[in-house]
């Protein structure tokens, strides 16, 4: 559908990560080199993966379990090359501050630490959406447009483009969390992202395969759920997504967004640490909650 | 309340000498990706009328076997490092008698042609492609200034650094859209051989290139030749650094001075080489020449530089084993310089994987970034002239054969069912 909408379809799936990339990583050239080996990993499991399963494709489209197989042995091997970067990173971090030491200059502060992970995950997610989504990208600077039998509704360019930015925040935002739970040791969040990953993965093949009137209530439910995680009000998803072909319009009309019901974020559990760690761990939360949001947002957006 | 200045941390400027060498590349795969796009879908026509020495052991037609196509790229490849090989040993006859200025004006020569007529031609072809309002007058005094303002780039290093790193990249973007329009058994089997007579030309005890550098240290001379050189970076260390940075400075600023001599010297013979039908092989002399014999990465140069920076270094803080940890900052001494026929060759294959698909292209940068990754770590390690191509080459090859076979299929499929991961 011409250029224009090629590159909006191109942007939607990474505006936010060049964004990102253009005010916190290109401003110190190790985070580039750690984007671009965190892109390069992906796309070597991502080849490894492909060749694993290229003897079984093309897929039968009517049985369901094969994709599921499919969803999970490349959800693990991608959880696998999680901990294979973490241990990598741990080396790293060694190198990197006996040449601190001695270059007489300070360790590596604990947002250093979190601005490396950050890159490594943005390095995944940049690789996923140029793999899965920029790559199939050239029909669309065409003057036609495709659709997919699995959503026949919404042209596929804009789906998978959606879809890659959901992915994109969910793999920036995992290494985060990942790393700073590895480094702590805490259980919960270890079992969070892979659980996390694989949902997320694992709801494109549910989608189709559920029947209407559940599918209505699985929105009202997950409506409400996004609610209580994110105070927001009811209609708002309404208000964001009036773009979208097939959601109510009607409710902008009734102008039923009041903004100051939107309650602001608070933070009350970080009373006596450092400011820095104070800092961080108020942005881990925040990342956490995002990360969270964006997993499951992206469900009623594909409904 | 004045604020406490915020220490800056080592992740603030280490490696920054590896990006500030993979901006450039990156820029000319770029522009190069862009130029067949735009160019290959204007014009549909097959590229199977070019008549130049890399062809002229064999012409692919479609319709030949798969097997023929091989045996005829493998016999054009062949022809071609042949006479590269020849070249090379023409060249490092000259520089071994001295003979500087003719090669300098030689370079000049070919950038010229290089700049003016392929630039021409594919400025021709844009216009025509978009309908550009534009004269022939201006069009050939704009392009006419634009290549002697290219020409005197190269030549002299007075120029802003900006501008010469400009022209660089431009003369690698057009020498190496020329080489894709070669037939396509022909482009990969030429790669593949080119990486492996360099490795063998800078490795090797006989080969032409070693001789060449090894001439070049005897005589504490600057080799001839087109080269990409980044801005060195210059660090405020607070301590025992200050001394250092400051002869630091002033030897690469008496090296580049000596090296203005002879530096920009070596031409680019692809200058001889039309890319329109109506060429013969007569107007084919001295290709590649020079081009190859730039590949030499810094690695040369960083040798020579290192060497006695490192020694000072150690004088000043008197750590011997600053050396091991130098590796790590990558030629923190020193700026890394890439020869120009790296580019072009990057540049040929990125080029060719975008006449396949896009995929094609994202996974073979990625590894060409990887394999000048490792060569650059092999340089830190070895401190000895090192070839880049074969490296890079050799995994661009690999993941775009992978990528062709394997990974479009798998992802293509994925997305058609919406399973993403």
């Amino acid at each position: 559908m011409t250029v224009v909408a090629g590159l909006g379809y191109a942007l939607l799936a990474l505006g936010p990560s060049l964004t990102l990339f253009i005010s916190v990583i290109s401003k110190k050239p190790f985070l580039i080199l750690t984007v671009l080996t965190s892109t390069l990993l992906w796309l070597v499991s991502l080849i490894a993966m492909s060749g694993l399963w290229r003897a079984f494709l093309p897929l039968k489209t009517t049985v369901w379990w094969p994709y599921v197989i499919l969803i999970i042995t490349s959800v693990a091997f991608q959880e696998a090359l999680r901990i294979i970067f973490w241990k990598g990173y741990k080396r790293l971090e060694n190198i990197l501050d006996t040449f601190a030491d001695r270059v007489r200059k300070p360790r590596l502060f604990l947002t250093d630490k979190m601005q490396i992970a950050l890159a490594g995950g943005l390095g995944h997610g940049v690789a996923h959406a140029v793999f899965f989504c920029l790559s199939l990208l050239t029909p669309a600077f065409g003057p036609a447009t495709f659709y997919v039998d699995r959503c026949p509704r919404i042209p596929f360019f804009l789906v998978s483009a959606i879809i890659s930015l959901g992915f994109v925040t969910i793999h920036t935002f995992s290494m985060v969390i990942a790393f700073n739970c590895y480094a702590e040791g805490k259980k919960t969040d270890r079992v969070f992202v892979p659980v996390i990953h694989l949902v997320a993965a694992m709801v494109f093949i549910f989608a189709m395969h559920i029947p209407l009137p559940f599918e209505y209530c699985k929105v009202r439910f997950v409506k409400r759920m996004l609610m209580d995680q994110m105070f927001l009000h009811p209609d708002a998803d309404k208000y964001f997504l009036w773009w979208l072909p097939g959601w109510y319009p009607s409710s902008l009309s009734h102008n039923n967004l009041d903004p100051d019901t939107l309650r602001p974020y608070s933070v009350e559990k970080t009373h006596g640490k450092s400011k820095q760690t104070r800092i961080a761990t108020q942005r881990k939360d925040i990342l956490q909650r995002y990360c969270r949001f964006s997993a499951l947002v992206t469900v009623p957006i594909l409904y | 309340m004045a604020k406490k200045p915020k220490p800056t941390s080592i992740i603030d400027s280490i490696g920054e000498e590896i990006v500030r060498i993979i901006t450039p590349v990156s820029t000319c795969m770029f522009l190069v990706v862009i130029l067949v796009t735009i160019l290959n879908t204007n014009s549909s026509d097959s590229p199977s009328s070019l008549n130049t020495i890399a062809t002229v052991a064999y012409n692919e037609t479609p319709s030949d076997s798969t097997w023929d196509k091989f045996k005829g790229a493998l016999l054009n490849s062949l022809v071609f490092v042949v006479v590269v090989t020849v070249t090379t040993f023409i060249l490092v006859l000259l520089f071994y008698l001295r003979c500087t200025k003719f090669l300098k004006i030689y370079m000049g020569f070919s950038s010229f042609v290089v700049l003016g007529f392929m630039g021409g031609e594919i400025g021709v072809v844009l216009i025509k492609g978009f309908s550009v309002p534009i004269d022939c007058f201006t069009f050939l005094v704009v392009l006419f200034n634009f290549t002697v303002v290219g020409v005197m780039a190269v030549f002299m290093s007075k120029m802003a650094i900006l501008i010469t790193q400009g022209y660089l990249v431009v003369i690698g973007m057009l020498v190496a859209y020329w080489f894709t329009m070669l037939p396509e058994w022909t482009t990969w089997a030429l790669l593949v051989t080119m990486a492996l007579y360099d490795l063998a030309a800078v490795l090797l005890p006989g080969g032409p290139l070693k001789l060449l550098v090894e001439l070049a240290i005897s005589r504490d001379e600057e080799i001839p030749a087109l080269v990409y050189e980044a801005r060195p970076v210059s660090y405020d260390d607070e301590l025992g650094g200050r001394g250092g940075v400051v002869e630091r400075r002033m030897w690469k600023g008496g090296s580049r001075v000596g090296s203005d001599i002879g530096e920009i010297s070596n031409s680019n013979p692809i200058s001889n080489l039309e890319s329109d039908s109506n060429s013969t092989l007569g107007e084919m002399l001295a290709p590649l020449v020079q081009v190859n014999e730039t590949r030499l990465v810094v690695s040369e140069e960083t040798s020579e530089l290192s060497v006695p920076l490192i020694d000072q270094r150690a004088n000043t803080r008197g750590q011997e084993d600053d050396f091991a940890v130098e590796g790590i900052g990558l030629g923190s001494s020193g700026a890394i310089k890439l020869g120009l026929g790296d580019f072009i060759f990057y540049s040929v294959l990125v080029g060719r994987a975008a006449m396949y698909d896009f995929m094609t292209v994202y996974a073979c940068y990625l590894a060409i970034i990887a394999g000048l990754g490792i060569t650059l770590l092999l340089l830190a390690l070895y401190q000895k002239a090192l070839p880049a191509l074969p490296v890079s080459i050799l995994l661009g090859v690999l993941f775009y054969v992978l990528t062709r076979f394997f990974l479009e299929v798998f992802v293509v499929q994925c997305s058609l069912n919406l399973l993403m991961f």
